[in-house]
């Protein structure tokens, strides 16, 4: 109902309408926490002990420096960036665009005066601190903003110790190793640091995304699907808002033809829901409502035989199609697309299953075809396939550009629980217990 | 193990892969300025920094820790290898500085999330420290950046490692909370939205009441239009709202088996067509027990029939008659209308595939159309009996 008029839509603000928005929300908050706080707190403890260990380089090499200030105008100077960016962050209560870049510019200081301090002394030794501990500094910095900036600031001061370093080499030959060392550790950290954080929350929008589908596996055969569930609540609503305003005379009978074409649209959105779509299942709703299934799977399913299938093969089922398609940390074994088929067993082809007369006709055997493209079957993270086990027996077929799973899933006479439907529609009686 | 847990133990390996893989390729290149080792030392050293390397490969990829042990125990070896050596060149300990800081310390970070792991990682880091230690006391080279280096390198991946392991615990607990809340959310929706589907005869009200107004109500009369919308508002405000219905449109929420359910339901179904000016008799039995999803389909198709005669017959009079044997309920809708031909009228046009024989089948039941041109239509509508 995308040409709903704008008026009725702004008259839709009745929080039951909101529901799936929400869990949606605190799922992103877990998402956008960033990589969480709590691998900030690790992040900077593990910064501060790199910066002590810097510093105890400085108090060992101190004693070398010719008479003056030693290496200590360099460590003044990040440690006056490092107060002014606490400070700063206190005062704006976060960290605007241009005082993050100002502190990160102001990072040149440290680095100019220790290399002034230390230059051609790598013979004696003595080696720049303050510089490389900048690598250390930046690892709390990339937990709060862009994480492409430090590394690219920390590639920087990386470049200026290798330049000493090329300077040097001339007096101090294979001396001047420790310089290079030292670039690549000034760099290490903050790489380090980077790939945690995203391979976090990497990891958390993945586990996210899943535990919010995996609600999708407890509910009953022929399930309305949240979706359908607000589509549902907003035309009756919708139709309740026209209704009323014809029955309270604010619209003229008869109508108009915007108002006609109104009452067509929510009559045949009604019928839609209401008739139509009766046997969609947890699989298309899952597919539907997850980020990462949406738009990846299809669903072939149209008679809904997925809807019988039990808990537990339900929940091996989905994790195989996330586990197919949910892992951009390998972008080569991404599938092209994953096409999922039910169908109905012959059930004369297995031989010992003993077919109940039973009036309902429920299925016994579910046949599930998993066609992937794209990928070999090879190059898909193991455990898929001890999910697939969970689902039935089943067998891989490769093909041209892909493979093809085949599962041949029982289907238990428990899955008729209490107040689960038929596959037909009809409600199936209320077993009395005890 | 959880599935969490194996991503975590994924990630922390990934980690260790490119600390380490960089470690030992830096040591590698140190070794290789001139003058780094003397020439057996060196194809020791050259040897030991391969295998590292290799072991680091398969712990990253396999996660054996055996091979973890392995990257410690090689880094041992060197350090005892170039540090023994008489002569200690500033690239030899930068080598050093490199194995024992990095590629050694690569493996702190999965080790220390296991079981015991924080006791693993220190005694690991003290061997490496003491083996250190023994080499500066063997040839008398000062080793204190390589001493520094390698505890400031154990100890920053073991936070690293440890404090991941805790923003994942979180995570996961906040994952779960969300989760049982998302289910709880799904279960409440999905409950309304049956409630919504369940009050299937209130919708086919709403719905005929909505296909009139798109109409611009051809033949009702405008009062009676107006009421009905606002009966309709009504109930479908009471649905939204949940407040208990009462006694008159209780029927048309289905409920569970009053006596004289099959009754109410179809007296609102007449009133409703009375009003919009056709007039439905009504023959036969009011007593009859049926399935709730088979009444709401009966009632439903019933209702798309007489909409039908409403509009096409061109009469304003219909009967339903309701007969059942022991297997069978069936509804007749006749009138004595225009009629017309059954096979030269496509049933999709009128909406009668899907809203009357869709809805049947859907329960079990079938309906057949009975006219001719002049001599009105009879529609037989057939459900099963439980």
């Amino acid at each position: 109902m995308s040409t709903r008029s704008p008026k009725i839509a702004t008259t839709i603000g009745e929080h039951s309408f909101l529901r799936p928005a929400r869990s949606a929300t605190a799922a992103s908050n877990i998402r956008s926490s960033h990589g969480g706080r709590r691998l900030a707190i690790g992040a900077t403890i593990a910064a501060g002990l790199l910066v002590l260990g810097h510093l105890a380089r400085a108090v060992l090499m101190a004693p070398y420096f010719p008479p003056g200030l030693g290496p200590w105008p360099g460590w003044l100077a990040l440690l006056a960036v490092v107060a002014v960016g606490c400070i700063g962050w206190q005062v704006f209560r976060g960290m605007p665009d241009w005082f993050y870049v100002l502190l990160l510019a102001g990072l040149i200081a440290p680095v100019w005066l220790d290399l002034q301090a230390t230059s051609g002394l790598a013979a004696i030794g003595v080696t720049p601190t303050a510089a490389p501990a900048i690598g250390a500094v930046l690892m709390p910095v990339s937990t709060i903003r862009s994480r492409t900036l430090p590394i690219a600031v920390a590639c920087g001061v990386a470049v200026a110790l290798l330049a000493d370093a090329v300077m040097q080499v001339g007096t101090a030959g294979s001396a001047v190793v420790p310089l290079l060392a030292l670039a690549g550790g000034a760099v290490l950290p903050v790489v380090l640091t980077v790939a945690m954080l995203s391979g976090f929350s990497r990891l958390v929008r993945h586990e996210a995304d899943l535990s919010l589908v995996q609600s999708t596996v407890g509910t009953a055969r022929s399930a309305v699907g949240m979706r359908a569930s607000e589509e549902l609540a907003k035309l009756d609503f919708d139709a309740e808002t026209l209704l009323e305003d014809v029955a309270a005379g604010r619209i003229g009978l008869p109508l108009s033809d915007d108002d006609a074409a109104r009452a067509g649209e929510l009559a045949a959105g009604l019928r839609v829901r209401l008739i139509e779509g009766r046997n969609d299942t947890w699989l298309k709703h899952a597919v539907a409502e997850s980020q990462y299934l949406s738009g990846r799977v299809q669903v072939d399913d149209p008679t809904g035989l997925a809807g019988p299938l039990s808990a537990a093969q339900r929940e091996g089922l989905l994790l195989a199609l996330w586990l197919l398609v949910a892992d951009p940390a390998k972008p080569s074994a991404v599938p092209a697309s994953v096409i999922v088929g039910c169908r109905e067993l012959d059930e004369a082809g297995l031989d010992d299953v003993e077919v109940d007369a039973d009036d309902l006709h429920v299925a016994t055997s579910v046949g599930i075809t998993i066609e992937v493209d794209g990928v070999i079957h090879r190059r898909v993270d193991p455990a898929t396939w001890d999910a697939v086990a969970n689902v039935g027996v089943h067998q891989v077929v490769s093909a041209a550009s892909g493979f093809r799973i085949e599962i041949t899933c029982r289907i238990e006479p428990e899955a008729l629980a209490p107040g689960q439907r038929h596959p037909a529609g009809r409600p199936i009686e209320e077993k009395s217990h005890g | 193990m959880k599935r969490i847990h194996k991503e975590r133990d994924r990630l922390l390996r990934r980690l260790t892969r490119i600390t380490g893989l960089a470690g030992a390729t830096g040591a590698f290149l140190c070794l290789l300025v001139p003058g780094a080792a003397t020439a057996p030392e060196f194809a020791i050293a050259m040897a030991l920094s391969v295998v590292v390397a290799g072991l680091l490969f398969v712990h990253t990829t396999r996660g054996s820790v055996a091979a973890a042990l392995g990257v410690v125990a090689a880094s041992v070896a060197l350090v005892l290898t170039l540090g023994a050596a008489p002569v200690l060149d500033p690239a030899t300990a930068t080598a050093l500085a490199v194995t024992g800081g990095v590629t050694s310390a690569s493996v702190a970070a999965p080790l220390v999330v296991r079981r015991r792991g924080v006791l693993l990682v220190i005694v690991l880091a003290a061997i490496l420290v003491a083996s250190i230690a023994a080499a500066a006391v063997m040839s008398h080279h000062s080793m204190t950046e390589v001493l520094l280096t390698t505890v400031v390198g154990w100890t920053v991946l073991g936070v690293l490692g440890a404090w991941l392991d805790n923003g994942v615990l979180i995570a996961e607990a906040r994952i779960g909370e969300v989760g049982r809340a998302h289910e709880a959310e799904r279960i409440a929706s999905e409950l309304e939205a049956q409630q919504r589907q369940d009050a299937r005869v209130l919708h086919d009200t709403v719905l005929a009441t909505l296909s009139l107004l798109a109409h611009s109500g051809v033949g009702v009369s405008a009062n009676a239009l107006r009421d009905q919308a606002g009966d309709d508002a009504r109930l479908l405000r009471q649905l939204r709202l949940g407040v208990p219905l009462d006694n008159g449109s209780n029927a048309i929420f289905s409920p569970g088996s009053d006596d004289d359910l099959l009754s109410t339901t179809f007296e609102s179904v007449r009133q409703r067509f009375v009003r919009m000016g056709l007039d439905v008799s009504w023959h036969g039995a009011g007593q009859l027990v049926l399935p709730r999803e088979t009444l709401d389909a009966l009632v439903g198709a019933l209702g798309e029939c007489l909409e039908n005669v409403r509009r096409h017959s061109g009469v304003t009079e219909a009967d339903v008659t309701i007969t059942d044997d022991e297997h069978t309920v069936r509804a007749m809708v006749t009138d004595a209308g225009d009629g017309f031909e059954p096979d030269a009228v496509d049933p999709a046009r009128l909406g009668y595939a899907e809203s009357v024989v869709g809805r049947l089948n859907a329960v079990g039941g079938r309906a057949r159309v009975f006219s001719s041109p002049g001599s009105g239509t009879t529609v037989m509508l057939e459900v099963p009996k439980p």
